[in-house]
This record gives structure tokens, sequence and C-alpha cells, in this order.
């Protein structure tokens, strides 16, 4: 863990007290803790998504079938009596479990190839779950109301899980993995031929990106008491993840966390006004990132940084 | 035995549409290296115009192939000139985000226009059937199948007798020789998509005739598409009328003996298996 540096924990310390600091703001009404668990949710989503799709260049459209794993192995655990916080490592490691068994064949292809086998296993897995009556079918799970965790205690476990989701990122990225991961996306060939085991590198990372998002996944049931496979392994669920990472800046570690607050701005007050033409919206918000600002938010938003420091210093 | 031959043939009869359906993805891919994700836009498209032409003026769907061809060829080589041009020397991947985000708004449009609601299209012969033997098959399936393989025909005859064909081939074969030889390749581009969207939307029209049209037609249906092609051999027109029956059989199958919620199960396990099988063609 030497790529952990003492920098990052005490910047990720810095996060939780900070969070814990406007912790009464969010909790006002369960409108804005609702909107704190949503941005949690999504950056712990979109920072796991990075790992791959990011620092890999490796597309998944098919997160949503690690991302259901994770909310039904918490849901159905927790109706069989076990405590929720006990069923997050079962969550993390049956969603890192399902993840390997298919990252392992379908990451040694590469590019688009990739991106479509992700669909079809996906939405194989969404199919199955409809059809799987010992977990509720299509009509999915209702998981005991009285024993909801409460708003503040459901604040601090998303505040821990997506602070830590963020530093798994930053410590990736600087490990000989990451480093081998984004020197396989430049040039696969050459990667190899200095050395870089390509299969078993992108299957590890996967592995995480897998565990982190059962992570977000068993956080969701926790919070929302309520899950349907059309939602929890739903295409749309996918793609959100993609939107945000493409949005705040791929193949950075801040930007997703960028990606995933202003995803959240757009989804809640945005998009709330415009119901009806909210998949067109977002078609051309894809459109227009891609064909004007591919490279995201977080770029530009170092650009203001380095400026204004300018002016400063 | 009966039971298995009706399926078998029934399999056969679907394969044959889902190999023309498919065929465009292949074309254009074969051609500019674009995984066409707007192709499930295209299909529904076609579904939605045949239906609504014959809802409106009581038209044939098979007639309405005449509007929906020069219509998809329209749209197809707009949406190449405007959007997918400018990508051109982009990763893949980026042009598959691209072409998500037309499929997108297309879907929109269609909910916006006709509602959600599941439609569907009547005619004189949809619920006739021929007794053959054993063996009852459904006329407009068989006539389905029939115009599906006139289609493959027409196109492999264009592929090898005409100038564009060739010019086709030659792009898809070795895009710098191919501009070094003098072919217009931006020209043939724009042709090639074209010419995919054209069978995209005619695919709907045919199709109309036995699904039922909603806006989530074209998502059910891009993913079988990509499974006949990835398993054909992307612009193999034998390869992929082959996957196509073989796909059609299969589900067929799955759905009598396994269950019929399983049937598109199926296409995305085959889907997969057969991208990592062919993981050499990938690289």
């Amino acid at each position: 863990m030497s790529s952990f540096t003492r920098r990052h924990l005490l910047l990720g310390a810095g996060a939780l007290a900070g969070l814990a600091l406007v912790a009464p703001l969010l909790l006002a009404n369960p409108y804005s803790s609702r909107l704190a668990q949503l941005l949690f949710m999504n950056i712990l989503l979109a920072s796991a998504w990075n790992l791959v799709g990011g620092f890999a260049g490796q597309i998944s459209f098919g997160n949503a079938s690690l991302f259901g794993v994770g909310a039904y192995a918490t849901s159905m655990l927790w109706l069989a009596g076990v405590h929720p916080f006990l069923t997050m490592p079962a969550a993390a490691s049956l969603a890192a479990l399902y993840g390997v068994a298919w990252g392992w064949p379908c990451l040694r292809l590469r590019g688009p190839y990739f991106a479509i086998a992700t669909i079809g296993v996906a939405e194989a897995t969404r199919i199955v779950a409809n059809h799987i009556e010992a977990a509720g079918g299509a009509s999915g799970l209702t998981l005991p109301l009285e024993q909801d965790l409460g708003p503040v205690l459901l604040y601090a476990l998303g505040a821990v899980l997506a602070v830590a989701a963020v530093l798994v990122s930053a410590a990736v990225r600087r490990s000989r993995l990451g480093l081998g991961l984004i020197a396989l996306r430049e040039d696969a060939q050459a990667a190899a031929a200095s050395g870089v085991n390509v299969a078993r590198q992108q299957v590890t990372v996967f592995a995480i990106t897998a565990a982190l998002t059962g992570l977000a996944g068993s956080y969701y049931a926790v919070f929302t008491l309520y899950i349907v496979p059309e939602k929890v392994f739903g295409f749309d669920l996918s793609i959100s993840l993609v939107l945000m990472v493409l949005v705040g800046g791929i193949g950075t570690v801040m930007g997703p966390v960028l990606g995933a607050g202003i995803y959240l701005f757009l989804e809640q007050f945005v998009l709330a006004s415009l119901a009806d033409i909210h998949l067109a919206a977002f078609g051309a918000l894809l459109i227009f990132i891609i064909l004007l600002e591919p490279r995201g938010a977080a770029p530009r938003l170092a650009q203001l940084v380095r400026l204004i420091r300018k002016r400063v210093g | 035995m009966v039971d298995l031959l009706s399926v078998l043939a029934s399999g056969i009869l679907v394969g044959t549409v889902y190999a023309y359906m498919a065929y465009g993805l292949g074309l254009i891919y074969g051609v500019l290296r674009v995984v066409n994700l707007a192709h499930g836009a295209f299909l529904t498209l076609g579904v939605y115009v045949t239906w609504w032409l014959n809802a409106t003026f009581g038209m044939d769907p098979l007639v309405s192939i005449l509007i929906t061809v020069p219509l998809g060829f329209a749209l197809g080589a707009t949406v190449e000139r405007t959007l997918v041009f400018r990508l051109r020397d982009s990763p893949p991947v980026t042009t598959l985000l691209l072409l998500f985000g037309v499929w997108l708004i297309v879907r929109n449009a269609l909910y916006l226009i006709f509602g959600g609601a599941d439609r569907s299209l009547l005619t004189s012969y949809s619920l006739e059937s021929l007794a053959l033997g054993p063996l009852t098959l459904s006329i407009p399936r068989l006539i389905v199948s029939a115009f599906s393989l006139l289609g493959f025909v027409a196109l492999a005859l264009m592929l090898k007798r005409t100038w564009s064909g060739l010019a086709l081939r030659a792009v898809a074969q070795d895009r710098e020789a191919a501009a070094l030889s003098g072919v217009p390749v931006n020209r043939v581009w724009a042709v090639a998509f074209g010419i995919g969207s054209a069978l995209a939307m005619s695919a709907g029209s045919l199709m109309s005739l036995f699904y039922s049209v909603t806006p989530e037609f074209g998502a059910r249906f891009l993913l079988k598409s990509f499974c006949v092609v990835v398993l054909g051999g992307l612009t193999n027109i034998g390869g992929i009328l082959v996957a196509g029956i073989g796909l059609g059989i299969a589900e067929d199958l799955t759905a009598f003996y396994i269950h019929t919620g399983y049937r598109d199960v199926v296409s995305f396990l085959v889907l997969t298996a057969a991208l990592v099988m062919r993981r050499a063609d990938a690289d």
C-alpha cells in the first residue's frame, strides 16, 4: 500500500471532516438527505466505473449487473435477519466474484467489442433476475421499513463509502497496476512488450470496480428499502455512469466526483422539469460532450484553479 | 417430432429476417469501422413509419418499403455527414457513444409523438397460414422471409456488379489503398452509412408485420443484430445469413423447450460467447 500516501489519507480525513461539518445542512429535511445519499452513491459508482473505463479505456455498459448483485445480496441477507452493515462485505464480494466471472473472458476484448459484450451480459442478467421467483421475480423485494437505519447513519455510511472510493481510485491511479493500465490504454502492444500482463491487470482492477459497484448497490438497497430488477439491473443505470464520468472528466481521479455532482444536479433540477424529453436531453448532452468537450469538466476546472492561483500568488 | 419440425421451420423463417435486419450493422462496420448504436434507432423508425403509413393511408407494409428505403438512406447519410464524419480520427468508442446519443434522441422523439403504448399492425393476410403436410407456416412470416432473401440477393448483386459496390468493398478492405487509387472515400462512407440505415429501416417495415410497435423495439433487436453480425463475420453475406438462421432456431428451441421468458437471454449469451471466441479478429 505504498501508493496510499500520507497526503491521500490526510485529504481523505479532511474530506470526511468537511462532510461532517456540512451534515446538519444536508440533513435538514428528507429531500436534502436523499440528495446527499444519491450523491454519495453516484460518486461511488462513477469512481468505480472510471477505474476500468477511464484508466484502462475499457468502456463498460454493463455495470448495472454488478450493482444489482450488490443490491440483491444485501436485501436477501437482510430479509434473512442479518444486520445490513454485515451484509455489505458479502455484497461486495459477490459482486466482485460475478465481475471476475464475466470480466475475465470479456476483458480480452478491446474497445467497442468489450462495450457490446458488456451490454449482452448485463441484459442477460436483467432478464434472468426478472425470472428468479425466490428473489421476488419482476416485482422485486421490499425491505423492513421499521429497521430503517435513519438519515444520520445513512449519511455517515455514504460519506465513508464515497471518500473510500475516491481514495481507492487515487491509489490505483498511482500504483504499478494503474500505470500499467494507462500504458495499456495508450498502446496495448507496447505495454505487453514492456512486461505489462495485459489480461491479469485489467481483471484485477475490474474486481475492484465490481466490489465498489456492488457496495453502491448495497447502499442503494439500504436507503431506498425497495429494489426491482428493472431498476437495479437496468440499462439506464449503466448508461448514467458513463455519462457521469464523461461529463466530469474521464481517466482522472476527481473527474468522476465532479461528474457525479453535475449529473445529480442535472437530473434533479433541470431534467425534472423536462421529464418528457429527458432521454433526448441526455442524448444531446452526450453528443455535445463528445464533439466539443471530450475531456469533460475536470481539465477546465483545473485550468480555472491554476488561473486563480496565478492571480492570487 | 412435428413440434420439433415446426419449431425449426419458424426458427428458419425468423432467422432470415434477423440476418436481413443485421446486415446494415455489419456493412457500416466493415466500411467505416464504426459500431452503429443508432442501428436500433433506424430499426424503430422503420417500424413506426410503416405503422403510421398503414394507420393513416392503409398502406401495405410491403409497399412502404418503397418509402423506408430512400428515407433510411437519406437519414443515414445525413447522420454520417453531420456527426460521424467529425470523429473519423477518434477512437471507435467515442463514435459508439455519439451514436448512442442519436438513438436516445430518436427514442425520446418517438415517445413524444406516439406515446409508449404497444401498437400492432394488421393486414388482410396477418393471420393467414399455409398447411404443409403436418406443418402450419404463417403467411406473413413466409412473405417476410422471402422478401429478406430477395433483399440479400439484390445487395449481393449491388456489391458485386456495380461501381459503388466495388468502391464499398475496396474501402472496407483497405481504406488508404482505396483512397490512393482514386476512390472518393468520404463519399463512400456516407453511401455505406446510408445503405446500412436503409437496410435497417426496411427491416423495420418487414418486422412490423409480426412484432408489436413500441419505442423500445430497437433496443431488443439491436442486440440481436450485434449477435448475428459478430457470429456471421461482419460483412460476410453468407455467414450472416447462416448466423441469423442459427439464432432464430436457437431462440425458438429455448422458448419452446425451456421458457419463453428466456428467449432473449439466448441471443445475449450467444453474443458474448461469440465475441469472446472471435477475439483474434477483434484485436
